[in-house]
């Protein structure tokens, strides 16, 4: 059992101790003991609710409760419910992506391997927003359905996840074939079979698998998958990042994939919506848009100074389309679809390409990623719910119309140039 | 005295003509050097285009950040620059080798000065590339950034980070090469300070309003900001 030596020590002893356990629970965003009382006693009463006399192995960051251990560990409310700390760091601010979060998989991972657990799930946004439905949501369907994966699905705000709306659930819809609404969702419930297969070492690299944009690697797996509606968004943190530097956290990991599953998703045709459970909460009915002026003036400021760095990656027909924006009055400021799509697949080819350095070419995407937010904003200011969503769809649609347009340039990147 | 006059001319003509005949043989050495070195830089030369357009060391250089270096050798790629390059070395080579079958002392002097000048020619051409494409990245990197901040002076930033980095370059290899002596130095230090001190003395006098309303602008925005309905993740 070489994969269980990764597993630290002490955890390793109180795993012994378990012995068996039919899901394990990871909690390694948790950040205060107060946090920790409210998500085992949520545990705890959602455990009945699936099935009877179901154990459960909960595993938390050390650093929440101190070192005295046991005494101070909440009062277990069910005598199935066994609480393990774990030396994890301080949780990420960016879900899924960060070396640490993938390391928390793999501990969890490791733990569920060894208690032999039916089905694990791990909490890794604010671990106070935990609810008796949301675990029972999250591990039902693997138990009782048989799924491999359940991906948390939030409903956010009209203008909250713009890079997930604009960018990573298109973009995964159209290439993996699948519409799973937060390929990012950092709440997941994983069946045994995803377990070992993402504890085996990359086939490509040979090296353990990164963890990050699982519900990918479920896809590339042929794994069953579903969604569970879990309600509103958690409140979005203060973005301390600046907009860039979450563009190259999120894009290049994005790319890198895309770029390893290009014989996955050359095949892929259409897409299919995925198994949802829970019901869905509508998008709230705000209006206005804010102050999007100093997003154009940053566009305008891109499509001046950074054309030689566009050029490299963006072809001559879509630089005349920028063009024609930069002159648009901006009340008419509207980015097409089909425009925003084709700059997302070409900004992919070049991350492939290496056309100029990676980290330079994703923050060079900031000023045209401003200038679909400014459309958006501008479009759906005073749209109910129920448009906006329709507005994304269509959004979702034009990168499907437009990916032969990617195929055809990844497969002659040299001869297909527009 | 007719007699006298024609057996120095013989005498002088028959000088000329064996000095010319005794520099015969190196002037023939120096053709067929010449000629074989050409031909051996043309060989050279065609193999080295297509090896390293092989390994398309144009766009690696490119990657690297080196992408204009065709602005800099007259609208040529950098394949063909090397290529050409290590060709006019070999005919070099071949020039020396066939100098060296008139005079063998000069050209043994001659390629002694040559060969101990070569480190540090060597040394300021690996300066030189190493502060372009320095220059070049930074120069992006800060357009890059500039923009995204939304400084309308992103162009004109960049500007003066490429060319303070070349400039300074151009100091350190110049220095390198032994070319100016203390000119260099001590021109390089009068510019940078000018520089430096023009700037303090523009912000500090001439532009401390604008700097001061900028930092508000800056400031007020930055209040505006923690408003804003938009979530990037």
């Amino acid at each position: 059992m070489a994969e269980t030596d990764v597993i630290a020590k002490e955890t390793k002893e109180r795993i012994e101790r378990v012995g068996a356990a039919d899901i394990v629970i990871g909690l390694p965003a948790c950040g205060s003991a107060d946090a920790l009382h409210l998500a085992v006693e949520y545990a705890g009463a959602a455990l009945p609710a699936i099935a009877d006399g179901l154990k459960a192995v909960v595993l938390y960051p050390d650093s929440v409760l101190p070192a005295s251990g046991a005494e101070t560990e909440p009062a277990n409310p069910a005598a199935a419910l066994q609480l393990v700390p774990v030396p994890w760091l301080p949780p990420d601010r960016l879900p899924s992506v960060a070396q640490k979060e993938s390391n928390a998989f793999q501990e969890v991972f490791r733990v569920s391997q060894k208690v032999a657990a039916r089905a694990c799930c791990v909490w890794n946004s604010v671990a106070d927003r935990i609810t008796p439905a949301a675990v029972r949501g999250l591990l039902e369907p693997i138990l009782a359905r048989d799924l491999d994966l359940a991906v948390a699905r939030y409903t956010r705000p009209k203008f909250g996840g713009l890079i997930i709306s604009s960018i990573v659930y298109p973009l995964a819809r159209a290439l993996y074939g699948r519409r799973i609404y937060d390929p990012m969702s950092a709440d997941l419930g994983f069946s045994p079979r995803f377990v070992e297969i993402l504890l085996q070492p990359s086939p490509q690299t040979g090296r353990p698998r990164a963890l990050e944009w699982i519900p990918i690697q479920a896809v590339s797996a042929g794994l069953k998958i579903c969604q569970v509606n879990l309600g509103l968004h958690p409140a979005p943190a203060q973005e301390t990042a600046d907009l860039s530097s979450v563009l190259v956290q999120v894009l290049g990991p994005l790319f890198l994939d895309v770029e390893r599953n290009a014989p996955l998703w050359q095949k892929a045709r259409g897409s299919q919506s995925v198994p949802t459970f829970g019901e869905e909460v509508p998008m709230s009915e705000e209006r206005g848009a804010g102050d999007v002026q100093r997003m154009l003036d940053t566009f305008q400021l891109g499509y001046r100074n950074l054309q030689e760095i566009w050029g490299v990656v963006l072809p001559p027909a879509t630089l005349l389309e920028l063009k024609k924006l930069t002159r648009t009055a901006p009340e008419q400021f509207r980015l097409p679809d089909d425009v925003w799509a084709r700059i997302v697949y070409d900004f992919a080819l070049g991350h492939r390409q290496r056309a100029i350095s990676r980290d330079h070419l994703l923050r060079a995407m900031t000023p045209l990623y401003l200038a679909w937010v400014v459309s958006y904003a501008l479009e759906v200011r005073d749209a109910p719910a129920q448009q906006t969503n329709d507005r994304l769809e269509r959004l979702a649609l034009a990168y499907e119309t437009q990916k032969p347009y990617l195929l055809s340039r990844w497969r002659w990147p040299d001869r297909f140039n527009p | 005295m007719w007699s006298q006059v024609e057996q120095a001319l013989n005498q002088s003509a028959a000088r000329v003509i064996t000095g010319f005949v005794s520099l015969l043989p190196g002037l023939v050495a120096l053709i067929v050097a010449l000629l074989i070195s050409s031909l051996l830089a043309w060989v050279v030369g065609v193999v080295m285009r297509r090896s390293l357009r092989g390994i398309d060391f144009d766009g690696m250089l490119a990657r690297w950040g080196w992408s204009g270096v065709s602005g800099v050798s007259s609208a040529q790629s950098p394949t063909l620059v090397v290529s050409r390059l290590v060709s006019w070395s070999i005919v070099f080579l071949g020039f020396l080798i066939g100098v060296a079958a008139f005079d063998a002392t000069l050209t043994s002097r001659l390629v002694g000065q040559l060969l101990a000048y070569l480190p540090n020619a060597l040394a300021a051409i690996l300066l030189l590339l190493a502060g372009n494409v320095v220059a070049r990245f930074l120069a992006r990197s800060v357009l890059i950034g500039a923009v995204n901040m939304n400084l309308q002076y992103a162009g004109l930033l960049s500007m003066g980070v490429k060319w303070l980095v070349l400039v300074l370059t151009t100091a350190m290899v110049l220095n390198h090469l032994g070319v100016g002596g203390k000119i260099v130095d001590e021109a390089f230090t009068i510019l940078f300070g000018g520089i430096v001190l023009a700037l303090a003395l523009a912000v500090g006098l001439g532009a401390k309003d604008l700097v001061s309303r900028s930092l508000e602008r800056q400031a007020s925005r930055a209040a505006e900001e923690t408003e804003e309905p938009f979530h990037h993740l």
